[in-house]
């Protein structure tokens, strides 16, 4: 009897469900098993800094010597730095052309010291105002050039009134050391009297974000200047001159690594950016020391 | 034999899930690692992507310039452990600017701020197996799955739980049975029934003669696999391995149907359904001629028991042809020459067939070999011939010659 009760007893606990199912379970656990042994974390993606534009000049005499330049816009780079790298008269002392570019407020004091950028197109007085005896390291090729700076709106009529921007909002940049989109705008709001407290101001990161949010509508007003016509998509826009014009900044060499001929190389090349400079650009190729 | 088959079986299943878990290993490692690649770009290319368009105005090349730098940061990686089945990947920005329209494990689209706006950078990833890890991961890996799944235990089915309970009830140790009732699963559902039968009369009877041993029955079952059980009754089997004289083997050919009944003359035996029987020289010759007349069908092989007083001489005369012929008992042939076919000694010699064939048979086995009997009307006396249909006896081929010979004269 006892034996019997045991048999059933034993038989009964291990049906074909209980089988199927410990099937099941060794399939499942042998594809965990080769999903874990086969699953990897990829290295690091050594994706460091993108601005920059780099370039070997053909016919070069020396072998590893970079002229590290630095600009403040990133448009154009490859233009200028080609230009550079095909000029027969730097392949004498360098062999590369690295042109970086950064917002203005990124260059430290320690950059100019240790002449990290050989090459500057910078303002000067902020340059000034970040190390002392600057003249002493850098030499100036071409001096600032002015850029012609409008209010620009959707309305049709509008004047830089109180009563007129109460309802706006203007738009700047975030970076307080932007001359175009900051503080220049707002020098002039203060000269027509206006409280900057009492208005509606919005900040963006980007040149790109601001005159995005301005084809938005999102705001009314935005500072500009010659070459906002390929970013702003907008037909009906109303333009009111600032009177303060605005230093693009002049151009700076090291004096350490300082000839002529570098010197009108990097003159003649700078006419990539004569299209931000407008009607200034002839005079950028009258320079003393450089022929034709 | 079955082991070289089970590994031959073992080893193509081995085949088989190796590739199915190769080339599962192979899609979901590609996925993982995009899953994961695109994580890392998330958090590592958005925010420089949108940082390199930050001193951008104008210039429409400027894209151009920018995938070229991320394109060549990011040519060829390199995984340095040995044991990653990825061993090298490439990354190529094909568009900063795409629409998401492609899912595939080679694309992958990274979102990032183009102003205020969002853009989709597109990179396709090109994957560098290391074939040889990946081909040892999944058939090492598939060969310890099948090694589990070949050891389970199997389920026991309602049959195996059936002849179990059968085979236990006949005080046989539970390992054996289970031995057995494993095997018989795998017989045929009639030579299950056949053998249940069998083994249930014997449950019903308590008494279970010693000479029989029930395991040595199911492994004779198991071994010889009989098949044409439908001529063989269950009873007259039993019947006939109750007697300690006949294995099992001999016991289902004699019952076996049809009954067959041969007779060599040389060693004064017979052989019904393979089986010999060593018969003593007369009776032999007596069963001889009994089956000589039933086969050549001599008044339908019924033989008249001749009276108490008048000896048969006929029959005498042909009966003693045979024994003369082939060296017949000397004894046996002075009395029948002497006296002719007697009723006392021709009813003596049926009772010594009888009783020889019930010593050898048993009563229910010997039957059809013996005797019909009817009474005579016109005469009143008994006459007796062979059971068995004339189809199924064998005379030795000289006799039957001889018989038809005589028959004809």
């Amino acid at each position: 009897m006892v034996k019997l009760v045991n048999i059933s007893f034993n038989n009964f606990s291990y049906n074909l469900l209980h089988y199927r199912l410990a099937q099941l379970a060794i399939i499942l656990l042998s594809l965990a098993v080769i999903i874990a042994l086969t699953w990897q974390k990829p290295p690091k993606n050594p994706i460091s800094n993108l601005n920059y534009y780099q370039c070997k000049i053909t016919n070069t005499l020396v072998s590893q010597k970079t002229l590290n330049i630095l600009l403040p816009i990133a448009d154009n780079a490859e233009d200028f730095a080609e230009y550079l790298c095909n000029t027969p008269h730097i392949g004498q002392t360098f062999s590369h052309i690295n042109l970086n570019w950064q917002k203005r407020s990124d260059l430290t004091a320690e950059d100019l010291l240790k002449e990290k950028y050989q090459v500057l197109w910078a303002r000067q007085e902020s340059l000034k105002g970040m190390v002392l005896h600057f003249d002493d390291i850098y030499k100036m090729l071409l001096p600032s050039q002015k850029i012609p700076l409008f209010w620009l709106s959707h309305s049709e009529y509008f004047a830089l009134t109180t009563e007129f921007l109460t309802d706006k909002v203007i738009g700047l940049i975030k970076d307080q050391k932007s001359y175009s989109s900051y503080l220049v705008p707002i020098d002039s709001l203060k000269k027509q009297g206006i409280d900057i407290a009492k208005l509606q101001i919005n900040y963006y990161d980007s040149y790109k974000a601001l005159y995005d949010a301005f084809n938005r509508r999102e705001i009314d007003l935005v500072s500009g200047n010659n070459w906002f016509g390929s970013i702003i998509d907008i037909d009906r826009l109303t333009k009111i001159p600032i009177q303060h014009q605005l230093d693009s900044g002049g151009l700076y060499m090291a004096a350490s690594v300082f000839t002529p001929e570098i010197s009108c190389a990097l003159i003649s090349a700078f006419i990539a950016y004569s299209p931000l400079l407008d009607h200034e650009a002839a005079k950028l190729s009258m320079s003393k020391h450089c022929k034709e | 034999m079955i082991m070289l088959k089970k590994r031959l079986f073992f080893l193509a299943c081995w085949l088989f899930s190796s590739i199915i878990l190769l080339v599962i290993a192979f899609f979901i490692s590609q996925l993982f690692f995009k899953s994961e690649i695109t994580k890392q770009l998330h958090t590592q290319l958005a925010p420089k992507l949108a940082e390199a368009f930050q001193q951008h105005m104008f210039d429409k090349h400027y894209k151009v310039l920018v995938k070229r730098n991320i394109n060549q940061q990011l040519a060829f990686i390199k995984d340095a452990s040995y044991l990653s089945v990825i061993k090298e990947y490439s990354l190529t920005v094909e568009a900063l600017f795409s629409a998401k329209n492609q899912n595939n494990l080679h694309t992958v689209y990274i979102p990032w701020c183009f102003g205020l706006k969002e853009a989709n950078a597109k990179l396709s990833i090109d994957y560098y197996f290391n074939w040889w890890l990946l081909i040892i991961l999944s058939c090492s890996v598939s060969f310890f799955a099948l090694l589990a799944l070949f050891s389970l235990p199997k389920p026991t089915s309602s049959i195996y739980k059936n002849w179990l309970f059968i085979i236990c009830k006949l005080n046989i140790t539970e390992d054996v049975a289970k031995h057995l009732s494993q095997k018989l699963e795998q017989n045929t559902e009639a030579q299950n029934l056949w053998l249940m039968t069998l083994l249930e009369s014997f449950t019903d009877t308590s008494e279970l003669p010693k000479h029989i041993q029930i395991d040595a029955l199911i492994i004779w079952f198991i071994e010889t696999q009989p098949q044409s059980l439908n001529k063989v009754s269950q009873t007259t089997f039993k019947a006939a391995i109750m007697q300690t004289n006949i294995t099992f083997d001999q016991a289902y050919k004699l019952v076996k149907e049809p009954s067959t009944l041969l007779f060599n003359i040389k060693s004064f035996s017979i052989t019904v359904n393979g089986f010999e029987i060593k018969l003593a020289k007369t009776p032999f010759f007596y069963y001889l001629w009994y089956a000589s007349l039933r086969v050549n069908n001599v008044q339908s092989g019924w033989l008249i028991n001749p009276s108490i007083n008048t000896p048969d001489i006929q029959s005498a005369k042909s009966l003693l042809l045979l024994m003369k012929e082939y060296k017949g008992h000397s004894k046996s042939i002075n009395e029948l020459e002497n006296h002719g076919l007697r009723a006392k000694t021709l009813d003596q010699n049926r009772n010594k067939i009888k009783e020889t064939l019930i010593d050898q048979l048993g009563e229910e086995l010997s039957l059809p070999y013996l005797f019909d009997l009817l009474r005579d009307t016109r005469t009143g006396r008994f006459q007796y011939r062979l059971k068995l249909d004339p189809d199924f006896i064998q005379l030795p081929k000289e006799i039957k010659h001889k018989y038809q010979e005589k028959n004809k004269l």
